[in-house]
């Protein structure tokens, strides 16, 4: 057999194993510059992939856990609840209205905390392709600004068109605050205002967090942006160390 | 609107379940976790539905490759290792022509017969990167044997499964023509 080399199809020996995922990235790199320009290897890297997906189904059926069905019925039901359906896009609450919504039933009672944590794993979900959708379309737009934030450890990118009232905030690094804090992003207008544009929520065992920041009025109005660290649930106004800002 | 939503999610769930749970338990072979990311694919099974899109597959083909993904992503998180996934939303992954008229069934039997068929380690090799996640080079540490041979391993034993398992069903005008 020959050893991986740069030769043209070389990569055609990997194609299997690059079906299977067992690849490093730099070995999938190759492999797909090699597809790309290979019709070839395309038709049989698309085979390959086809195996790849039928070993999906050679796992044998098994029934899960009872719990498990009515843990997620309980999730839908809260999920479903008429009243919380309000927002334009008729699918799911605001960001804010989903933590008020967790915080609500946590505090409901202690029979209520493993639906809250499911509530929240849902709407982080919501939330997490909203704000990717949100990124994108904003992204689209001529107009769209990119302010890139950082500070200690911390990197930011805040993606906003000045005649929305709408932002999307990417950060990494930023570091547990734990139960009883929150990050909690703020607009800030020219004359000093600070405006909540909502609260960051980390996502568990990632240095990587969004939002979708919504304020009242489009983004031009505001001179500035800010995090700071809030108590959990949020503050009206900013008490907390700044971590970072900028200028809009 | 949404208690129908539900009612059909559940009834999503109530016959896929079993396939999904089977595929987390085969991967992460420990209850709970699987429990836990079979969880986790529903959930997203309810958030992203609208990105399903019928003609690139069936439903449970969509759930189960959700399912392995956030299986990876959890052995991932562990530290297992940091590693790529092919893309298979490729569209070129779509184009070859459904190779066997035969119901889902049956061609899943026939794949599985064809696994079985395989050298026991060729078969072990692919089974430890598709179900385990593992990269090559973590499979020849993990076997204790030269990489080379891991790498003839999967080589051998998916040209052998596309050989068992798709080649006699393609018809001659759609087969690719390439005999490596």
């Amino acid at each position: 057999m020959p050893p991986t080399t740069q030769l043209p199809h070389a990569a055609e020996a990997l194609l299997g194993a690059y079906a299977l995922g067992a690849l490093t990235e730099a070995e999938a790199l190759q492999v797909e510059a090699h597809l790309a320009a290979c019709e070839q290897c395309a038709a049989r890297a698309a085979e390959f992939q086809q195996i790849a997906k039928g070993l999906l189904h050679l796992a044998p059926e098994v029934e899960p856990p009872a719990a498990l069905r009515a843990r997620l019925k309980a999730a839908l039901d809260q999920d479903a609840q008429p009243a919380r359906r309000s927002n334009p896009a008729g699918r799911r609450l605001g960001w804010a209205g989903a933590l008020a919504a967790v915080a609500l039933l946590a505090l409901n009672s202690a029979q209520w905390v493993r639906n809250a944590s499911l509530q929240a794993q849902l709407e982080s979900l919501a939330a997490q392709e909203r704000a990717g959708q949100t990124a994108q379309a904003l992204r689209s737009y001529p107009s769209s600004q990119v302010v890139e934030l950082e500070a200690e450890g911390i990197r930011g990118t805040l993606v906003y068109d000045p005649g929305f009232p709408l932002a999307v905030l990417y950060i990494w690094g930023l570091e547990d605050p734990g139960p009883r804090q929150a990050y909690q992003a703020w607009l800030i207008s020219a004359d000093g205002t600070r405006t909540s544009g909502g609260l960051l929520e980390l996502p568990e065992e990632q240095g990587f967090a969004w939002l979708v920041v919504r304020a009242n009025r489009p983004l031009q109005d505001y001179s500035g942006f800010g995090l700071t660290l809030e108590p959990a649930g949020g503050s009206p106004l900013p008490t907390g160390p700044r971590i970072l800002g900028s200028d809009l | 609107m949404a208690a129908r939503n539900q009612a059909a999610f559940l009834a999503l769930y109530d016959r896929y379940a079993g396939r999904v749970y089977g595929l987390c338990l085969r991967m992460l072979q420990d209850p709970a976790a699987a429990e836990e990311v079979s969880q986790e694919t529903f959930l997203k099974l309810w958030v992203r539905a609208g990105q399903f899109d019928p003609s690139r597959g069936a439903l449970v083909s969509w759930l189960l490759t959700i399912a392995r993904r956030t299986a990876l992503d959890r052995f991932r998180r562990e530290a297992r290792r940091p590693r790529l996934q092919p893309d298979d939303s490729d569209d070129r992954l779509h184009q070859i022509p459904d190779p066997s008229s035969e119901s889902e069934e049956a061609r899943w039997g026939s794949l599985r017969l064809a696994l079985q068929e395989l050298p026991e380690d060729q078969r072990s090799a692919i089974e430890l990167a598709y179900y385990q996640g593992l990269s090559h080079r973590e499979i020849a540490e993990f076997l204790d044997i030269p990489l080379g041979t891991v790498k003839t391993r999967i080589r051998l034993g998916m040209q052998r499964l596309r050989r068992l398992w798709l080649q006699p069903e393609l018809p001659r005008s759609i087969s690719s023509g390439i005999d490596v």
